[in-house]
């Protein structure tokens, strides 16, 4: 059922001033997993809601499919959506939810009950379907709202970060099963959350947006690698941004020098961004470069550990791994390493 | 303003338009004519204040007024504390103790008082057999008659206004003043009672202004020193027929209850207390005691928590054995009036002697086929249907309007649609009056019908408005992008969310409607009689068990729909 999406130079404007989505354009192929990841107020709910026809936009255009979409009313659009609250109907039962989008399609009773069957078995809710909402668990109402919304095959499916109500471990077990159910019924899915994490761990692409604009799409590795600016490897991943000046190809920042990979740039002020799991820990000072710092605090996390160094005013975030654990005391002095072609350089 | 602003004005218009109609602009040609017109003669006013009888009428109505309000939150608080501590069913069944007498008519209820504070009545004869007493006391006709039955009538009202501010307010923050050191005196008084000084205030405010308008209670309790304002009016206009001085005498009972209102808006919005607004805890507005009252008052309420404490702290059951003692008593004197009704209701004697003298089907026979009484409650049971239904649509769609629409002067507009219910009765009687003989639809059933709704609108108002805020539009939204087009979306996915609230609206409409005396009295002309007017007509004449068994019915009809009801949101949970 995938279906292309495209969003050109869309911009919507609620007062003189105030835009919630300026200028935005975006190209969705079909059968694409594509998340939109932001801050609140960053306008990824508002592109969510033109898209399904709650919001009006100043100006642009939206196709599905290729047809343009503006003049058509929710109702006949056929956009499969997913609500943070679940959205089920209180008075009915939960096979009634799911017939909803068929009855009121005017399908064949028969047919609309080994579709109902079908999803309910697709989603592992066989067993539930005279149930009432209330009665069932948040994790158990999401999978209903999501075998409710694909059950029409929609042309698209959007998700309005539907798991930010489950606790963590549900949340991790239903990412796997939204994950599934995409790519078996190859469908086109966008997603809205504000988690990182459940964005690194989805998509086939992340659109990140900041007031109202789109910052970057990328692929979740190339954005976690090569985030466009310092926004971007803030939001994403933990990150160490470290200011320095650039002259003649060589970074400095308070006189010492940082090695990273060479970048177009060959003057300027900026940051370097080094990822913690890329530098390495020593009590002795490396065979050449290193930073001395002196050793704040050790967190064990389990799987690793993280420790937080003083280098100058800059404190840096190291994530060690537990495979073969050094243990070092807070006060003592130690040395950061990183190779050169894990470091970037992001200008100002 | 856009396209949907003005279809959100088009569903406030029904409402506003009658209330506009009926109620403002009588009232507002009540004032003109109060003092002549353009004449500006103020005789009536003068008069009202000049003639030592009126001025005694007025001191009295405020008395009493405030007395009963007194009363009722002293009462009522208790009860409706130890109701939030219930769990749903046993909440459901503390409630029926306290919707029954809400939902009976006052005229039932006072009459039932007759019976039991008599001459010849069951508290007398209790007493003559107990040898308290050697000679009956006079107990109808004074003071203390008239305030038992005005108890009785508005405690309802108070519990029912202060234990819905008491369910808002979270009771974990009781634990927590334990867990930070207050022994539990301390933590009600210091942390449970200022956050339910707004539902106080608010259930004051409406317990005062219906006792101002009260007239059933004073004529068949009080004697002649009882009387108050309401009687007056009405005297003034059906009897007299002097309209100016009636109008006079209601402009100033209407500046007197604009005058409350306006001090305990200083307090407590308006809007909170119908709560009108989405609730964020209860809001008072700021006022600072001076140093000396904010020193007694810490003083006074050191010494009352050491004396509960050594009077309740232990052993640590009694303050909750008293609680459950006290609500008890308190559901016997509630419940009491009616419960004597039913017994008399198969009374053999044809007098209203306590105890019956013995068993018979009679009066229920005579009621049955008396064709009187049996066009009075077609009559009633017509009139309630109509005005009920009307006012549920009416309501609703004002509600929608309200909640969902974006124009400007949403809360001034909701306050307009429930203004009635801020006004004494015998005051929208009255311009419902005015307004209807313009019209030539006094006497006429579509008068009638228009009277009852100017009361049950705002009811209806009241109700809709919080179920309309309490949809999740999400629901809506989800029904489009499922296929349902805007109709399909209302019948499917909106009304049967709004389904039970409506029903509720449509019952208390329709019990509104079937107790309503006072409009209907200024309203009926040549129409049938209704129940509670030839009920009244019966008491005023002769007293006989047929109006026993009369009262009994409608008793049985309330309490059956009441149960209904309760047993519904029951369900629901």
């Amino acid at each position: 059922m995938g279906t292309t999406v495209s969003v050109s130079n869309v911009t919507r404007r609620y007062a003189a001033s105030t835009y919630a989505l300026k200028d935005v354009s975006l190209d969705i192929e079909a059968g694409e997993f594509v998340t939109l990841l932001g801050p609140s107020g960053s306008g990824k709910s508002t592109l969510l809601k033109i898209l399904a026809g709650f919001e009006q936009l100043t100006s642009g255009d939206v196709r599905i499919a290729g047809q343009s979409v503006i003049q058509i009313p929710p109702h006949r659009r056929d956009v499969g959506m997913v609500f943070q609250h679940y959205a089920l109907f209180p008075h009915m039962t939960v096979a009634e939810n799911i017939a909803f989008p068929l009855t009121v399609r005017g399908m064949r009773k028969r047919d609309i009950d080994l579709r109902v069957a079908g999803v309910l078995e697709l989603t592992h809710m066989s067993g539930y379907r005279r149930r009432y909402p209330r009665e069932l668990s948040g994790g158990q109402q999401q999978r209903v709202a999501l075998a409710r919304a694909i059950v029409f095959d929609p042309k698209i499916l959007l998700m309005d970060e539907p798991l930010a109500a489950l606790d963590r471990h549900l949340r991790e077990q239903l990412q796997i099963e939204i994950k599934r159910l995409q790519r078996q019924l190859n469908m086109t899915v966008l997603f809205v959350t504000h988690d990182q994490d459940e964005a690194l761990a989805l998509s086939d692409q992340i659109v990140v947006m900041r007031d109202g604009r789109i910052e970057q799409k990328a692929a979740p590795e190339l954005l976690y690698a090569e985030p466009a600016n310092r926004f971007i490897a803030d939001f994403i991943g933990e990150s160490n941004l470290v200011p320095c000046a650039i002259e003649g190809g060589q970074a400095t920042w308070c006189g010492l020098a940082l090695p990273y990979r060479p970048s177009a740039v060959a003057a300027g002020a900026g940051w370097i961004l080094i990822r913690p799991e890329f530098i390495d820990l020593s009590a002795e000072r490396p065979a050449q470069g290193g930073l001395k710092g002196v050793l704040q605090e050790s967190m064990f996390l389990g799987e690793g550990t993280r420790h937080l160094i003083a280098v100058g005013d800059v404190s840096f975030k190291v994530r060690a791994s537990n495979r073969q654990r050094d243990t070092y005391r807070p006060g003592q002095e130690v040395y950061l390493n990183w190779a050169a072609d894990k470091a970037r350089f992001l200008a100002d | 303003m856009n396209r949907t602003s003005h279809r959100h004005l088009l569903l406030v218009a029904p409402a506003f338009l009658l209330l506009l109609a009926f109620f403002v602009t009588p009232l507002a040609a009540a004032l003109w004519n109060s003092f002549h017109g353009a004449a500006f003669d103020l005789s009536s006013y003068r008069e009202a204040f000049s003639n030592p009888l009126y001025f005694h009428v007025f001191l009295r109505t405020l008395e009493v007024g405030a007395g009963v309000t007194a009363i009722c939150l002293v009462l009522g608080y208790p009860i409706a504390y130890f109701m939030t501590t219930l769990s749903p069913r046993a909440l459901a069944v503390c409630g029926f103790f306290v919707l029954v007498p809400l939902f009976t008519a006052f005229l039932i209820r006072t009459f039932g008082w007759m019976i039991i504070l008599g001459r010849g009545g069951a508290l007398n004869r209790l007493l003559l057999y107990l040898g308290v007493i050697s000679t009956p006391l006079k107990i109808t006709g004074t003071s203390t008659a008239v305030y038992v039955g005005m108890v009785h009538v508005l405690m309802p009202v108070a519990v029912f206004v202060l234990f819905a501010g008491m369910r808002q307010v979270d009771r974990t923050l009781l634990s927590a003043a334990q867990v930070l050191g207050a022994n539990p005196v301390q933590a009600f008084l210091r942390v449970y009672v200022p956050m339910t000084i707004p539902a106080v205030i608010s259930a004051g405010l409406l317990v005062f202004i219906m006792a101002l308008g009260f007239y059933v209670t004073p004529v068949l309790l009080g004697g002649p020193a009882d009387t108050m304002i309401s009687q007056l009016i009405v005297t003034q206009v059906t009897t007299l027929l002097n309209l100016e001085f009636g109008y006079a005498l209601s402009v100033i009972l209407l500046a007197a209850t604009v005058g409350v209102l306006t001090i305990s808006n200083l307090f407590v919005p308006l809007e909170q207390m119908w709560s009108l607004q989405s609730h964020e805890g209860g809001k008072t507005r700021g006022w600072r005691s001076s140093q000396i009252v904010a020193g007694a008052r810490r003083a006074a309420l050191w010494i009352i928590e050491k004396a509960a404490q050594l009077l309740l702290g232990r052993p640590r059951w009694l303050a909750r054995t008293l609680l459950r003692a006290y609500v008890v008593l308190a559901a016997i004197f509630l419940i009491l009036p009616l419960i004597i009704i039913y017994i008399l209701s198969f009374s053999s004697s044809p007098f209203l002697i306590f105890p019956p003298p013995g068993f018979s089907w009679q009066w229920y026979e005579k009621f049955f086929s008396d064709p009187d009484w049996q066009s009075a409650l077609f009559m009633s049971l017509k009139l309630a249907a109509a005005t009920a239904t009307v006012s549920v649509v009416v309501g609703a769609s004002s509600a929608f309007g309200l909640v969902r629409g974006t124009f400007a002067g949403k809360q001034v507009l909701l306050l307009f649609l429930i203004a009635p219910l801020l006004v004494p009765v015998v005051v929208v009687a009255l311009s419902l009056y005015v307004s209807l003989s313009h019209l030539h639809l006094l006497g006429t059933f579509l008068g009638l019908v228009i009277g009852h709704m100017v009361i049950t609108v705002p009811y209806a108002v009241v109700i809709s408005v919080a179920a309309v805020r309490g949809l999740d539009v999400n629901l809506e939204h989800a029904a489009s992008t499922l296929g349902a087009a805007q109709p399909v979306v209302q019948r499917r996915v909106v009304l049967p969310q709004l389904a039970p609230a409506l029903g509720t609206a449509w019952i208390l409409c329709f019990l509104t409607s079937l107790d309503e005396l006072l409009i209907t009295l200024f309203l009926l002309g040549r129409q049938t009689e209704t129940l509670p007017i030839r009920m009244w007509s019966d008491i005023r004449i002769q007293v006989d068990p047929v109006m026993s068994a009369a009262a009994s019915v409608i008793v049985t009809a309330v309490a059956v729909l009441i149960m209904t009801s309760q047993y519904r949101t029951l369900k629901a949970k």
